[in-house]
């Protein structure tokens, strides 16, 4: 191994220790990047030594490359989606999804738990957070089926996994840095993502069937009935949500904007509404606005830490080292994809999600480049890999955000959310084995 | 006076900057969203187009960012993982804390006083991004040094006075 290799590798486990230890992730890679940036222009050919010669092309290439990130147009979009989800979460669009579900499916069985998944999916859509929606469908969806005799690992398991269907329907966070670092279109990744979340939503569904099928007991039917009239105002009611995405496919896939553009278009047109309506008071229009400068400049953070980080990558060949050492090997292309699928499935266990991703790329992108994979339909496949880790022990913070709002025992959650893992896993070899599912409307 | 008195005064100070830069931060968001939409508008025919609006556009989100950035860091919002910190007894919590503000420091410290010389450099030169206005590059590294100074500040105070974050057990039981 290389001084440059070893020096990377020996900053990474230390930037993972002090993770673990609960460093930020942005403070954890920024002085990890910083001190392999640091030696890589400080140690000579000769292997001596030279701080003071390392360390004004180390802090320019470091401030410019943070500078130059923090002012990146494609990355507009990033505080206008958050922006977006804010609003319409205090507005409550997110969740008249969740009640034109309720009033519909009430009658089918699972149905509370299938309109669970729909409401979860549009809220965590709109919203960008995964999170957020565990959080308030915890408090809303999951007292109501458990009032109603749900079995509680089927009424936490259906919120936490329902929540993790955001990432992959526009628009998507993850999806936008994702194309930021492997330079390709946010629009694309977008679209593509469109029936992989689909299929995700169907596949819950069926999850929700077989589940109340094999065992009747933990969804019990209810006498609750909607008149026509009242099922037809549940589904107007959810007009906002509805003309919301409408803005962001339509605008995008008929070419009327860019992502970017989108991502404006829409927060504005829900602030419009919202406001319209009488949905939403100044107040909160202001603790939207509160909310997202603070989510977003976390985000960037780490963004930029991990730019400074896959800089020293790509100064030191490292990516192209391992992918020549692993290409010498002569395994196949798809062991090399089980292989990567597997590294995301761990660390999703430990880590955040964007954490990963931005960890991950500087090595996989190459490697994955080199077996000729499609790099819009690998971000689709990573993005579903990354929400999974949201429902998986010891770290899967939807499971344990529900636990917290509803009371229920984090174990029990975990147990209901092992039914829809499974289906992921089915729907994650779908994707892998057919690739027309993310790149049919691309 | 007292080091607890002065870490106070010095914690509210920082405080009221924080919250003024917060402030700016979320202006900035409103301004892109606009000039993002009037780009648009103006696109399709409705004279509305501000000359450099992309230019303008870049520098308010950059000034969004590092403007949010020290508030982020005094309500400890930065991202991170909980796995061994909650299993941890109170004083190697701490002193993660400490190494948490240690390691911010090491990594924005540098990068904060190198803005400062590039900001420098930017206002002796008179260096513009071009385009129609001309604007100048000097106010944009100004704020990006000023704002990575504001979080230094506020990471040397928290390396001095550490503020232990929750155990997850005790978010819940709030």
């Amino acid at each position: 191994m290389t001084l440059a290799g070893l020096i990377a590798v020996v900053g990474l486990l230390a930037g993972l220790g002090l993770i673990a230890i609960r460093v930020p992730i942005a403070f954890a890679l920024g002085i990890v990047s910083t001190f392999c940036i640091l030696a890589f222009f400080s140690i000579s050919p000769d292997g001596s030594v030279n701080l003071a010669f390392g360390l004004r092309p180390a802090l320019t290439m470091m401030s410019n490359n943070i500078f130059s990130f923090f002012t990146s147009f494609d990355l507009i979009s990033v505080p206008m989606f958050i922006a977006l989800g804010h609003l319409c979460l205090h507005s409550g669009i997110t969740r008249d999804i969740y009640e034109a579900g309720r009033v519909w499916l009430t009658r089918v069985p699972g149905g509370l738990a299938m309109a669970s998944v729909l409401g979860c999916g549009g809220f965590a859509a709109i919203s960008g957070s995964s999170v957020a929606c565990a959080a308030t469908m915890g408090t809303v969806a999951v007292p109501e089926m458990t009032r109603s005799g749900y079995d509680e690992r089927l009424a936490t398991g259906s919120v936490a996994a329902g929540g993790t269907l955001g990432a992959l329907i526009p628009p998507s966070i993850l999806f936008i840095v994702y194309a930021v670092f492997t330079e390709q279109s946010i629009s694309k990744l977008f679209i593509a993502g469109l029936i992989p979340g689909l299929v995700t939503m169907v596949g819950y569904f069926v999850t929700i069937a077989v589940w109340t099928a094999l065992r009747p007991e933990a969804a019990p039917r209810t006498d609750v009935r909607y008149s026509t009239r009242e099922k037809i105002a549940a589904l107007v009611s959810a007009w906002p949500a509805v003309v919301i995405f409408a803005i962001i496919l339509v605008g995008i896939y008929g070419g009327f904007f860019t992502a970017t553009e989108a991502a404006s278009v829409s927060f504005l047109t829900a602030l419009l509404m919202s406001v319209g309506l009488r949905r939403i008071t100044a107040r909160q229009i202001v603790q939207s606005l509160y909310e997202t400068a603070l989510q977003t400049a976390a985000i960037f953070l780490i963004a930029a830490a991990a730019k400074n980080f896959g800089t020293y990558v790509s100064l030191t060949g490292i990516a192209a080292s391992l992918t020549d050492a692993v290409m010498a090997s002569n395994p196949s292309p798809l062991v090399i994809l089980l292989c990567v699928i597997l590294v995301y499935l761990v660390l999703g266990m430990v880590l955040d999600p964007i954490g990963i991703l931005l960890i991950t790329l500087p090595f996989f992108i190459p490697l994955m480049e080199m077996q000729g994979y499609n790099l819009i339909w690998f971000g689709v496949i990573v993005v579903k890999l990354l929400e999974m880790g949201l429902l998986t022990p010891p770290m899967g913070m939807n499971a344990f955000i529900i636990s917290s709002v509803t009371r229920i025992p984090s174990g029990r959650v975990f147990l209901g959310v092992v039914p829809f893992f499974a289906m992921d896993l089915l729907v994650v070899a779908a994707l892998v084995a057919v690739p027309g599912l993310s790149l049919l409307l691309v | 006076m007292t080091r607890a008195g002065i870490a106070n005064g010095l914690d509210r100070a920082l405080s009221r900057v924080e919250g003024g830069l917060l402030t700016i931060a979320i202006v900035a968001i409103a301004v892109v969203a606009l000039l993002t939409v009037s780009s648009i508008a103006a696109r399709y025919g409705v004279p509305v187009r501000i000359p450099d609006e992309l230019e303008i556009s870049q520098q308010l989100l950059m000034l969004s960012i590092i403007s949010a950035l020290g508030a982020v860091t005094s309500r400890q919002s930065h991202i991170a993982v909980d796995i061994l910190h909650d299993h941890l007894p109170l004083r190697a919590r701490r002193l993660c804390a400490v190494i948490a503000s240690v390691a911010g420091l090491c990594f924005l410290l540098p990068i904060a006083i190198w803005a400062f010389t590039q900001f420098q450099s930017s206002l002796a030169t008179g260096s513009h991004y071009g385009g129609v206005l001309h604007l100048p590059e000097w106010p944009g590294k100004l704020a990006f040094s000023i704002g990575l100074f504001v979080v230094c500040l506020r990471l040397l105070l928290l390396t001095f006075v550490p503020a232990v974050p929750k155990t997850h057990a005790q978010e819940t039981a709030e």
